[in-house]
């Protein structure tokens, strides 16, 4: 009788098939190993059965999906890259601590001479989990409290919840999330949340409470959102001195929009790619579905990465955006885009570029913004193939440009616009990584091409960002 | 009230200045040299602020609590006409706030057991005291309108112009006839050419 | 004669016979008027008839707590100190008192409760000391936190915070509203002719306590000083109408009614006692479980929120997929 304990199949065997049972991750128990092992490896297996133990709450419905491929398998390697696979795909579904495999010759009547059993060995999660953090900002330190609950109604859907306890505001979240049994990566989620953010740079603060329906679903290689959102926003002023404009733009709306996303991310890293592309196309449409807020926002990212001589990484990427008033209303100041900052046009303070009234940034309706970046690792290589593999060094040259569209002249003039008057800068710095989420970065800026009302940042800016030009 | 960060009206702009509601409009007319208070002494000037201040106190009060805190004016008037710019249902949501921050503020300046008849009460109160200052003249001090003539012509005329759910309000303001002419008389000299108003 | 009407209000301290501006104001007016009141001075709140003070407790009409329904109360009962009053003079007494209350008051409410000096250094430290255990942990903090809530919406602005901004406005309003009464004054003895009005209650409610207490940061009350007609009006008020609140005796409770006195001391000492008792049996029982005599325990529900054993506080968790 033969038991193959494979209690960790990672790495896995890539190929030979005498690798794979003498791994030193593969446990072989057995009154005579020699001979048996010959047996299994030459000889076609059959997966008679597989059983998942350990299962409470979770629906065994649900599962099947995930390990139906084990069943194909031909022969024992095959078997243990199938139940690997499987395994992944378990894990892969948030709602399992652990997930061991045993793989086991048949037992029973109707056991056949070349048959196996898989048993997938699952400890699910717990009903609830929590969380709990401490955050200090500048001037502001807050405390979150979350809760999970995983696997609630025993099909990976997920219940999060997310309280945010300020010195100056509240925020909170509920999410519910469910994918579609099978197809994990096809799922609905609901989010209710109050938000509420401060914008020094425009004189204002922002409450958001909203509510919205997301819908993410793959194509061929491309990854699509479809979302409704329906958001009651109620902007104010952070102070007395804001601008009258900013005073304008105050009070309550109601914007119900429908977007759509889509992104193709062949990069091997999000945060310090060395290859491949990101394409990101992003279309709003508010104000048919109700509230008062009419607009189309368009905008889009692409980057591009490749990798040069001695680990150096060659990295192109553009943005670009454009927001259409929809009726005689203006545009929002919370729906305009804006520009500038430590991780985006560099060089300039955090989004002060365009159109401003004493002091208080106002966004734009149409924007562009560019960026060259070589990186290298750093001189020397300090800590390499560790520590040291989380920095880099780099040059760059942003540019971008920002305008308002109500000036009342056609398309070719907003294009004359936006290629007038281009802001630039160039500089080098330091990279560093945090995590696969965010990145943190010093650097040496030079400002160019800078426009009175600007506010620029010459010399050492340092920043942080998830999303980054 | 959405240009207003503070959500106070009337504001007047200047420059990069706003300047909101009577008082400080005033202080910055003042300080631009134009003044209607010059000419009275220091009694009367003190006089003239303490019943501006009764204005403030009684009448602006009462006006609130019957917009707000009477249910039928609030369910019939009050909470269409205030959320009115607001598309559904957001014009609910901020109605109701908006009804429960001006109960808030009834309990803490303790009108919030009083009961309406007890309201109109304050307000004939108040009627009678400009009343009786007023006596037979033309306006509040001497002959020369001041800020207080504005102040209690632009509330009184408010209140006799609008249609609420009752009359009560304006009978009560009706039943003192210097106060009536008094309202007619700032209405013909200064916005007549407006048309409507009382007249009609 | 009916029983006499009750009146609960704070007790006196810095030379006043009440610490509490209502309070004042309400005691002001009864003197002014002749009602022979049976006046409790206390320091909680929870023993007045309607939770707060001042509190008027009348035979017919049960309790009033607000100090103009008081007042109202006193006028029904025939006790009208604006009895001599003209119609004009009555208008005029309701417009000042209107003045009083909106830029005045607002600025005395920020000088006792909000100014943090002011505070900590003289509100709190009198309602600590004179509250009783254990009410006076937490009831300044309330009775501050209300106040505070009280200013902002009188104002009409949610985010009002303690400041210089804040500070500069309502003591201007508060400095302006002084000057005006100083000159409505002049060199009269009483607002209106000879004899004491609401008006002169109410004044004398909201600047006594100005000039009396010993505050840190003074600014209204140094302006209140300058005025000498002011200061003098409400020291006048003193000598006559409560001459026996003698200037340095914060450690006697003078009543303006002494029949009043024994009963006033005589819950105190039945709550020591009842405080007492419970002192002792409170340190019994923890010396019992201390020492093990005593034993409790503590069975927990199976099944409950298992994740407690494992979050303590700070724990950070993520799944750990292994």
């Amino acid at each position: 009788m033969g038991t193959v304990h494979a209690r960790s199949l990672d790495p896995l065997p890539m190929q030979g098939p005498d690798l794979g049972v003498h791994a030193d991750d593969v446990e072989v128990i057995d009154v005579e190993p020699e001979t048996k092992q010959e047996v299994l490896e030459n000889k076609d297996v059959v997966v008679q059965r597989v059983h998942i133990d350990g299962l409470g709450r979770t629906k065994e419905d649900l599962l099947g999906y995930e390990i139906a491929d084990v069943f194909t398998a031909k022969n024992l390697i095959d078997v243990m890259k199938k139940s690997h696979d499987a395994r992944e795909k378990l894990l892969h579904l948030g709602i399992f601590r652990k997930v061991e495999v045993v793989i086991d010759t048949s037992e029973g009547e109707d056991a056949l001479p070349n048959g196996l059993d898989v048993t997938f060995e699952v400890t699910e999660l717990r009903r609830l989990t929590g969380s709990y953090n401490t955050m200090v900002g500048n001037n502001e330190g807050s405390m979150v409290l979350g809760l999970k609950l995983p696997n609630i109604l025993g099909r990976a859907e997920k219940l999060t919840f997310q309280f945010s306890y300020g010195t100056k505001e509240t925020s909170y979240g509920l999410s519910f999330f469910k994918p579609k049994p099978g197809h994990f990566d096809r799922n609905v989620s609901v989010n209710l949340y109050k938000v509420t953010g401060q914008f020094p740079w425009s004189s204002l603060r922002e409450t958001d409470r909203g509510i919205s329906t997301e819908f993410n679903f793959p194509i061929w290689k491309t990854n699509h959102t479809l979302k409704w959102e329906g958001v009651w926003r109620e902007l104010g002023c952070l102070a007395r001195t804001a601008s009258f404009a900013v005073r304008e733009e105050s009070g309550h709306s109601l914007k119900s929009s429908l977007s759509h996303a889509m992104v193709i991310d062949t990069r091997n890293s999000a945060i310090l790619p060395k290859k491949g592309i990101l394409l990101k196309i992003n279309q709003e449409l508010a104000g048919y579905t109700g509230g008062d807020v009419s607009f189309l926002k368009e905008d889009f990212e692409i980057q591009l990465n490749r990798r040069l001589f001695w680990d150096s990484v060659l990295s192109a990427s553009l943005w670009g955006g454009m927001l259409l008033p929809i009726g005689d209303k203006p545009t929002c100041i919370a729906d305009r885009f804006y520009l500038g900052g430590p991780t985006s046009v560099r060089g300039f303070s955090m989004y002060s570029i365009g159109p401003q009234s004493e002091g208080d940034y106002l966004g734009g309706e149409a924007f562009w913004a560019s960026g060259a970046h070589l990186y290298t690792p750093l001189p020397f290589r300090p800590g390499r193939g560790g520590f040291g593999d989380l920095f880099r060094m780099h040059f760059f040259l942003n540019a971008g440009n920002l305008c308002r569209l109500d000036y009342g002249e056609g398309p070719r003039s907003h294009l004359q616009k936006l290629a007038e008057c281009i802001r630039w800068s160039y500089g080098a710095g330091i990279v560093l990584r945090l995590g696969n989420i965010a990145r943190l970065e010093l650097n040496y800026c030079v400002p160019m091409g800078v426009q009175s009302g600007d506010r620029i940042c010459d010399g050492v800016q340092f920043g942080a960002g998830i999303r980054f030009l | 009230c959405s240009l207003q960060s503070e959500c106070k009206v009337p504001f007047i702009h200047v420059g990069n200045q706003v300047v909101s509601e009577l008082g400080p409009i005033i202080q910055f007319t003042k300080a631009k040299g134009h003044s209607l208070s010059d000419v009275l002494d220091d009694v009367q000037r003190a006089e003239m602020k303490a019943y501006m201040e009764l204005m403030n106190n009684m009448l602006l009060t009462a006006e609130l609590y019957i917009q707000w805190c009477d249910e039928t004016t609030a369910a019939e008037i009050t909470r269409p006409r205030y959320s009115s710019p607001y598309p559904w249902p957001l014009k609910h949501i901020l109605a109701y706030q908006k009804q429960w921050e001006v109960r808030r503020k009834m309990s803490a300046v303790g009108w919030a057991e009083k009961t309406l008849e007890q309201v109109y009460e304050d307000v004939a109160q108040c009627c009678q005291a400009l009343s009786q200052r007023l006596g037979t003249q033309m306006y509040f001090f001497n002959r020369q309108p001041t800020e207080l003539d504005a102040l209690v012509f632009g509330h009184l005329f408010t209140i006799l112009t609008t249609q609420l759910t009752s009359n009560e309000l304006s009978d009560k303001v009706k039943t003192y006839s210097n106060l009536l002419t008094f309202v007619h008389r700032i209405e013909q000299t200064y916005f007549e050419d407006q048309g409507g108003g009382l007249s009609s | 004669m009916a029983a006499p009407l009750e009146l609960f209000c704070w007790k006196g301290g810095w030379g006043l016979p009440s610490v509490n501006t209502e309070c004042l104001t309400v005691l002001a007016y009864a003197k002014f008027a002749g009602a022979p009141l049976k006046v409790h001075k206390i320091a909680n709140p929870w023993r007045s008839p309607t939770g707060s003070l001042p509190a008027l407790k009348t035979p017919e009409e049960g309790s009033l707590s607000q100090p103009s329904k008081i007042i109202i109360q006193l006028k029904k009962q025939k006790y009208n100190a604006d009895y001599d009053l003209s119609a004009k003079e009555g208008a005029d007494a309701l417009a000042f008192i209107s003045l009083l209350e909106e830029k005045l008051l607002p600025a005395l409410i920020y000088t006792l409760w909000v100014d943090p000096k002011n505070y900590v250094d003289v509100t709190r430290r009198w309602h600590g000391e004179n509250i009783p255990f254990p009410l006076n942990f937490f009831l300044p903090g309330r009775m501050q936190s209300r106040q505070l809530d009280r200013l902002r919406l009188v104002r009409g602005d949610s985010r009002l915070e303690p400041g210089d901004e804040t500070e500069k406005e309502l003591y201007r309003d508060a400095l302006e509203c002084m000057d005006l009464l100083s000159q409505r004054l002049a060199s009269h003895k009483f607002f209106f002719g000879d004899s004491p009005s609401s008006l002169d209650a109410h004044v004398f409610g909201h600047l006594a306590p100005l000039l009396k207490m010993k505050l840190p940061n003074a600014k209204l009350q140094q302006h209140l000083k300058s005025m000498d007609n002011l200061s003098n009006f409400c020291s006048n008020i003193l000598t006559l109408y409560f001459p026996s609140e003698g200037e340095d005796t914060p450690g006697r409770k003078f009543s303006s009614q002494p029949e009043s006195s024994d009963f006033d001391n005589e819950p105190h000492k039945r709550r020591n006692q009842v405080l007492s008792v419970l002192v002792a049996l409170g340190a019994m029982l923890s010396y019992a479980l201390l020492t093990g005599i005593l034993s409790i325990q503590h069975v927990r529900p199976q099944g409950a929120l298992d994740s407690s054993e494992r979050h303590g506080v700070g724990a950070h968790e993520e799944e750990d997929d292994d």
